[in-house]
Protein backbone atom coordinates (compact mmCIF):
# COMPACT_ATOMS: atom_id res chain seq x y z
CA UNK A 1 0.00 0.00 0.00
CA UNK A 2 1.35 3.45 -0.89
CA UNK A 3 0.98 5.75 2.04
CA UNK A 4 0.23 9.46 2.01
CA UNK A 5 3.37 11.57 2.42
CA UNK A 6 3.78 13.67 5.55
CA UNK A 7 3.69 16.88 3.51
CA UNK A 8 0.41 15.83 1.94
CA UNK A 9 -1.03 15.02 5.33
CA UNK A 10 0.16 18.38 6.67
CA UNK A 11 -1.53 20.20 3.78
CA UNK A 12 -4.65 18.11 4.36
CA UNK A 13 -4.66 18.92 8.09
CA UNK A 14 -4.23 22.61 7.34
CA UNK A 15 -7.03 22.50 4.72
CA UNK A 16 -4.44 23.98 2.39
CA UNK A 17 -4.87 21.58 -0.48
CA UNK A 18 -5.98 23.42 -3.59
CA UNK A 19 -7.30 20.41 -5.45
CA UNK A 20 -10.56 18.70 -4.46
CA UNK A 21 -9.46 15.47 -6.13
CA UNK A 22 -6.33 15.37 -4.00
CA UNK A 23 -8.39 15.93 -0.89
CA UNK A 24 -10.72 13.15 -1.89
CA UNK A 25 -7.87 10.73 -2.59
CA UNK A 26 -6.36 11.36 0.83
CA UNK A 27 -9.71 11.04 2.59
CA UNK A 28 -10.36 7.69 0.93
CA UNK A 29 -6.91 6.41 1.88
CA UNK A 30 -7.33 7.56 5.49
CA UNK A 31 -10.51 5.51 5.67
CA UNK A 32 -8.51 2.34 5.28
CA UNK A 33 -5.04 3.12 6.63
CA UNK A 34 -4.60 3.37 10.39
CA UNK A 35 -0.90 4.28 10.07
CA UNK A 36 -1.69 7.42 8.07
CA UNK A 37 -4.60 8.22 10.39
CA UNK A 38 -2.26 8.09 13.38
CA UNK A 39 0.24 10.35 11.62
CA UNK A 40 -2.55 12.77 10.74
CA UNK A 41 -3.67 12.88 14.38
CA UNK A 42 -0.08 13.60 15.44
CA UNK A 43 0.15 16.43 12.93
CA UNK A 44 -3.17 17.85 14.10
CA UNK A 45 -1.99 17.82 17.73
CA UNK A 46 1.18 19.64 16.76
CA UNK A 47 -0.80 22.25 14.82
CA UNK A 48 -2.94 22.76 17.90
CA UNK A 49 0.21 23.34 19.97
CA UNK A 50 1.48 25.87 17.44
CA UNK A 51 -1.77 27.77 17.74
CA UNK A 52 -2.07 27.46 21.50
CA UNK A 53 0.69 29.60 22.99
CA UNK A 54 -0.76 31.21 26.11
CA UNK A 55 0.99 34.29 27.50
CA UNK A 56 0.61 35.23 31.14
CA UNK A 57 -2.13 37.85 31.24
CA UNK A 58 -3.74 39.71 34.10
CA UNK A 59 -7.27 39.69 32.73
CA UNK A 60 -8.60 40.72 36.11
CA UNK A 61 -6.96 44.10 35.63
CA UNK A 62 -9.19 44.89 32.67
CA UNK A 63 -12.19 46.73 34.05
CA UNK A 64 -15.24 48.11 32.29
CA UNK A 65 -16.49 50.68 31.54
CA UNK A 66 -14.12 53.40 30.44
CA UNK A 67 -10.40 53.10 30.37
CA UNK A 68 -9.06 49.64 31.18
CA UNK A 69 -6.42 49.54 33.84
CA UNK A 70 -3.04 48.46 32.53
CA UNK A 71 -2.57 44.70 32.82
CA UNK A 72 1.00 45.27 33.79
CA UNK A 73 2.43 42.44 35.83
CA UNK A 74 5.41 43.31 38.05
CA UNK A 75 7.10 40.24 36.55
CA UNK A 76 7.12 41.79 33.11
CA UNK A 77 10.36 43.69 32.61
CA UNK A 78 10.23 46.62 30.20
CA UNK A 79 13.52 46.81 28.40
CA UNK A 80 14.51 50.35 27.72
CA UNK A 81 17.74 52.05 26.94
CA UNK A 82 18.65 55.41 28.40
CA UNK A 83 18.30 57.13 25.04
CA UNK A 84 14.84 55.60 24.50
CA UNK A 85 13.75 56.73 27.96
CA UNK A 86 14.87 60.29 27.19
CA UNK A 87 13.07 60.15 23.84
CA UNK A 88 9.93 58.95 25.54
CA UNK A 89 10.07 61.68 28.17
CA UNK A 90 10.55 64.34 25.51
CA UNK A 91 7.69 62.92 23.49
CA UNK A 92 5.41 62.97 26.56
CA UNK A 93 6.21 66.63 27.16
CA UNK A 94 5.60 67.49 23.50
CA UNK A 95 2.29 65.64 23.45
CA UNK A 96 1.23 67.39 26.66
CA UNK A 97 1.87 70.78 25.07
CA UNK A 98 0.00 69.85 21.88
CA UNK A 99 -2.99 68.49 23.81
CA UNK A 100 -3.13 71.68 25.85
CA UNK A 101 -3.13 73.81 22.71
CA UNK A 102 -5.81 71.79 20.93
CA UNK A 103 -8.18 71.07 23.81
CA UNK A 104 -10.67 73.80 22.89
CA UNK A 105 -11.25 72.39 19.43
CA UNK A 106 -10.91 68.74 20.24
CA UNK A 107 -13.85 66.55 19.35
CA UNK A 108 -14.69 64.16 22.18
CA UNK A 109 -13.70 60.64 21.34
CA UNK A 110 -12.79 57.44 23.05
CA UNK A 111 -10.08 57.80 25.73
CA UNK A 112 -6.54 57.67 24.45
CA UNK A 113 -4.63 54.74 25.73
CA UNK A 114 -1.35 55.77 27.30
CA UNK A 115 1.35 53.29 28.03
CA UNK A 116 4.55 53.50 29.97
CA UNK A 117 6.44 51.90 27.10
CA UNK A 118 5.35 54.43 24.51
CA UNK A 119 3.34 57.60 24.33
CA UNK A 120 0.22 56.61 22.47
CA UNK A 121 -0.70 53.48 20.63
CA UNK A 122 -2.38 55.51 17.94
CA UNK A 123 -2.75 59.26 17.37
CA UNK A 124 -6.06 60.98 18.24
CA UNK A 125 -7.07 61.22 14.62
CA UNK A 126 -6.43 57.57 13.93
CA UNK A 127 -9.55 55.64 13.07
CA UNK A 128 -10.02 52.21 11.69
CA UNK A 129 -12.61 53.39 9.18
CA UNK A 130 -11.02 56.36 7.35
CA UNK A 131 -7.99 54.27 6.55
CA UNK A 132 -5.46 56.00 4.34
CA UNK A 133 -2.41 54.90 2.49
CA UNK A 134 -0.24 56.58 5.12
CA UNK A 135 -1.49 54.13 7.73
CA UNK A 136 1.27 51.74 6.76
CA UNK A 137 -0.31 48.60 8.14
CA UNK A 138 -1.05 47.20 4.70
CA UNK A 139 -4.57 46.17 5.71
CA UNK A 140 -7.00 47.38 3.05
CA UNK A 141 -9.47 50.06 4.04
CA UNK A 142 -12.52 48.41 2.60
CA UNK A 143 -12.02 45.44 4.88
CA UNK A 144 -12.59 47.65 7.89
CA UNK A 145 -15.26 49.78 6.30
CA UNK A 146 -17.35 46.69 6.00
CA UNK A 147 -16.77 45.79 9.63
CA UNK A 148 -17.24 48.81 11.74
CA UNK A 149 -17.30 52.54 12.15
CA UNK A 150 -16.31 54.55 15.16
CA UNK A 151 -19.12 56.04 17.19
CA UNK A 152 -19.41 59.70 16.39
CA UNK B 1 -27.28 37.55 15.78
CA UNK B 2 -24.90 34.81 16.93
CA UNK B 3 -24.26 34.45 20.65
CA UNK B 4 -20.73 35.87 20.32
CA UNK B 5 -21.94 39.02 18.62
CA UNK B 6 -24.78 39.25 21.13
CA UNK B 7 -22.22 39.06 23.96
CA UNK B 8 -20.20 41.85 22.39
CA UNK B 9 -23.34 43.95 22.02
CA UNK B 10 -24.19 43.41 25.69
CA UNK B 11 -20.63 44.27 26.72
CA UNK B 12 -20.91 47.48 24.70
CA UNK B 13 -24.07 48.31 26.63
CA UNK B 14 -22.33 47.88 29.97
CA UNK B 15 -23.04 44.25 30.82
CA UNK B 16 -20.17 43.35 33.15
CA UNK B 17 -20.67 39.61 32.80
CA UNK B 18 -20.57 39.84 29.01
CA UNK B 19 -17.47 42.00 29.25
CA UNK B 20 -15.78 39.50 31.56
CA UNK B 21 -16.63 36.63 29.21
CA UNK B 22 -15.23 38.54 26.25
CA UNK B 23 -11.97 39.20 28.08
CA UNK B 24 -11.65 35.65 29.40
CA UNK B 25 -12.21 34.18 25.94
CA UNK B 26 -9.94 36.41 23.94
CA UNK B 27 -7.40 38.26 26.08
CA UNK B 28 -4.57 35.70 26.14
CA UNK B 29 -4.90 34.94 22.45
CA UNK B 30 -4.80 38.62 21.49
CA UNK B 31 -1.73 39.14 23.64
CA UNK B 32 -0.07 36.18 21.91
CA UNK B 33 -0.98 37.59 18.50
CA UNK B 34 0.45 40.99 19.36
CA UNK B 35 3.53 39.42 20.93
CA UNK B 36 4.38 37.57 17.74
CA UNK B 37 3.87 40.65 15.60
CA UNK B 38 5.59 43.23 17.82
CA UNK B 39 8.17 41.11 19.64
CA UNK B 40 7.48 43.18 22.76
CA UNK B 41 5.70 41.93 25.87
CA UNK B 42 4.70 45.42 26.99
CA UNK B 43 3.41 46.35 23.56
CA UNK B 44 1.52 43.07 23.32
CA UNK B 45 -0.39 43.78 26.52
CA UNK B 46 -1.15 47.32 25.41
CA UNK B 47 -2.31 46.22 21.98
CA UNK B 48 -4.69 43.71 23.54
CA UNK B 49 -6.17 46.32 25.87
CA UNK B 50 -6.53 48.86 23.09
CA UNK B 51 -8.26 46.19 21.03
CA UNK B 52 -10.92 45.68 23.69
CA UNK B 53 -11.33 49.42 24.05
CA UNK B 54 -11.92 49.86 20.33
CA UNK B 55 -14.25 46.89 20.18
CA UNK B 56 -16.35 48.34 22.99
CA UNK B 57 -16.63 51.68 21.23
CA UNK B 58 -17.16 50.38 17.71
CA UNK B 59 -20.52 50.48 15.96
CA UNK B 60 -20.69 47.19 14.11
CA UNK B 61 -22.03 47.76 10.60
CA UNK B 62 -22.39 44.10 9.82
CA UNK B 63 -21.51 40.96 11.75
CA UNK B 64 -19.11 39.62 9.22
CA UNK B 65 -17.27 36.52 10.35
CA UNK B 66 -16.70 35.88 14.03
CA UNK B 67 -16.07 38.08 17.04
CA UNK B 68 -12.77 36.26 17.35
CA UNK B 69 -11.83 37.34 13.83
CA UNK B 70 -13.13 40.86 14.45
CA UNK B 71 -10.98 41.29 17.55
CA UNK B 72 -8.06 39.59 15.85
CA UNK B 73 -8.21 42.00 12.94
CA UNK B 74 -8.16 45.03 15.22
CA UNK B 75 -5.29 43.59 17.24
CA UNK B 76 -3.33 42.63 14.15
CA UNK B 77 -3.59 46.11 12.67
CA UNK B 78 -2.64 47.79 15.94
CA UNK B 79 0.25 45.36 16.39
CA UNK B 80 1.57 46.05 12.90
CA UNK B 81 1.64 49.77 13.60
CA UNK B 82 3.34 49.23 16.91
CA UNK B 83 5.88 46.84 15.41
CA UNK B 84 6.80 49.48 12.87
CA UNK B 85 7.24 52.08 15.60
CA UNK B 86 9.32 49.72 17.75
CA UNK B 87 11.54 48.84 14.79
CA UNK B 88 12.18 52.53 14.11
CA UNK B 89 13.08 53.24 17.73
CA UNK B 90 15.05 50.04 18.26
CA UNK B 91 17.10 50.56 15.11
CA UNK B 92 18.02 54.02 16.34
CA UNK B 93 19.27 52.53 19.59
CA UNK B 94 21.22 49.86 17.76
CA UNK B 95 19.71 46.98 19.70
CA UNK B 96 19.83 43.44 18.43
CA UNK B 97 16.25 42.78 17.32
CA UNK B 98 16.17 38.96 17.48
CA UNK B 99 17.65 39.08 21.00
CA UNK B 100 15.08 41.65 22.02
CA UNK B 101 12.27 39.44 20.77
CA UNK B 102 13.60 36.37 22.62
CA UNK B 103 13.73 38.24 25.93
CA UNK B 104 10.19 39.48 25.38
CA UNK B 105 8.96 35.91 24.91
CA UNK B 106 10.69 34.66 28.03
CA UNK B 107 9.22 37.48 30.10
CA UNK B 108 5.63 36.70 29.21
CA UNK B 109 5.66 32.93 28.73
CA UNK B 110 6.43 30.77 31.74
CA UNK B 111 5.66 27.42 30.15
CA UNK B 112 8.88 26.10 28.61
CA UNK B 113 7.12 24.47 25.71
CA UNK B 114 5.27 27.70 24.93
CA UNK B 115 8.62 29.53 24.93
CA UNK B 116 10.11 27.11 22.42
CA UNK B 117 7.01 27.20 20.23
CA UNK B 118 6.96 30.99 20.35
CA UNK B 119 10.65 31.12 19.42
CA UNK B 120 10.00 28.92 16.41
CA UNK B 121 7.17 31.19 15.29
CA UNK B 122 9.25 34.32 15.94
CA UNK B 123 12.07 32.87 13.82
CA UNK B 124 9.84 32.80 10.73
CA UNK B 125 10.17 35.64 8.30
CA UNK B 126 7.48 38.30 8.57
CA UNK B 127 5.21 37.21 5.73
CA UNK B 128 5.06 33.59 6.88
CA UNK B 129 4.73 34.51 10.54
CA UNK B 130 1.89 36.94 9.88
CA UNK B 131 -0.11 34.38 7.94
CA UNK B 132 0.33 31.87 10.76
CA UNK B 133 -0.68 34.48 13.33
CA UNK B 134 -3.72 35.56 11.32
CA UNK B 135 -4.83 31.95 10.95
CA UNK B 136 -4.19 30.54 14.41
CA UNK B 137 -4.38 33.60 16.65
CA UNK B 138 -6.68 36.01 14.82
CA UNK B 139 -8.94 33.16 13.78
CA UNK B 140 -9.32 34.14 10.13
CA UNK B 141 -10.22 31.93 7.24
CA UNK B 142 -7.80 31.69 4.33
CA UNK B 143 -10.14 33.84 2.25
CA UNK B 144 -10.14 36.55 4.93
CA UNK B 145 -6.36 36.40 5.25
CA UNK B 146 -6.02 36.74 1.49
CA UNK B 147 -8.16 39.86 1.67
CA UNK B 148 -6.25 41.34 4.61
CA UNK B 149 -2.78 40.84 3.18
CA UNK B 150 -3.97 41.36 -0.40
CA UNK B 151 -2.49 38.16 -1.72
CA UNK B 152 -3.94 35.30 -3.76
CA UNK B 153 -5.60 32.48 -1.86
CA UNK B 154 -3.01 30.03 -3.14
CA UNK B 155 -0.21 32.19 -1.76
CA UNK B 156 -1.84 32.24 1.66
CA UNK B 157 -2.18 28.46 1.71
CA UNK B 158 1.38 28.05 0.52
CA UNK B 159 2.69 30.37 3.23
CA UNK B 160 0.77 28.67 6.04
CA UNK B 161 2.03 25.30 4.85
CA UNK B 162 5.63 26.50 4.80
CA UNK B 163 5.25 28.27 8.16
CA UNK B 164 3.85 25.25 9.94
CA UNK B 165 6.32 22.89 8.29
CA UNK B 166 9.26 25.10 9.34
CA UNK B 167 7.99 25.35 12.90
CA UNK B 168 7.43 21.60 13.13
CA UNK B 169 10.98 20.92 11.93
CA UNK B 170 12.46 23.46 14.34
CA UNK B 171 10.50 22.02 17.24
CA UNK B 172 11.45 18.49 16.28
CA UNK B 173 15.11 19.50 16.49
CA UNK B 174 14.48 21.00 19.92
CA UNK B 175 12.74 17.85 21.09
CA UNK B 176 9.31 19.44 21.54
CA UNK B 177 7.82 17.36 18.74
CA UNK B 178 8.80 13.74 18.16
Amino acid sequence: MTHITEDELLAYALEALTCDEERGRIAVHLGSCSECRLLLEKIEREIEILGGVEPIVSSGALTRPGIPRRAQSPDLPVRQTASYAIFRAAALIAIGILVGLSVSTKIPHEPEFLSSSYVTLSPPNDSLTPYTASDGTGVPAHYYEQLLEQKK
Amino acid sequence: MSSDWASLARAQQGDQAAWRMLVDQHHARLVALALFVTGSAAAANDVAQETFLRALNARIKNERGTVRGFLGTIAYRLALKEAKRIRRNTDLDGEDLPHHAENALESILRDERDCLVAEAIAALDEEHRNVLVLRFYAGHSYEEIAEIIEAPLGTVKSRIFYAVKSCREALRQKGVFK
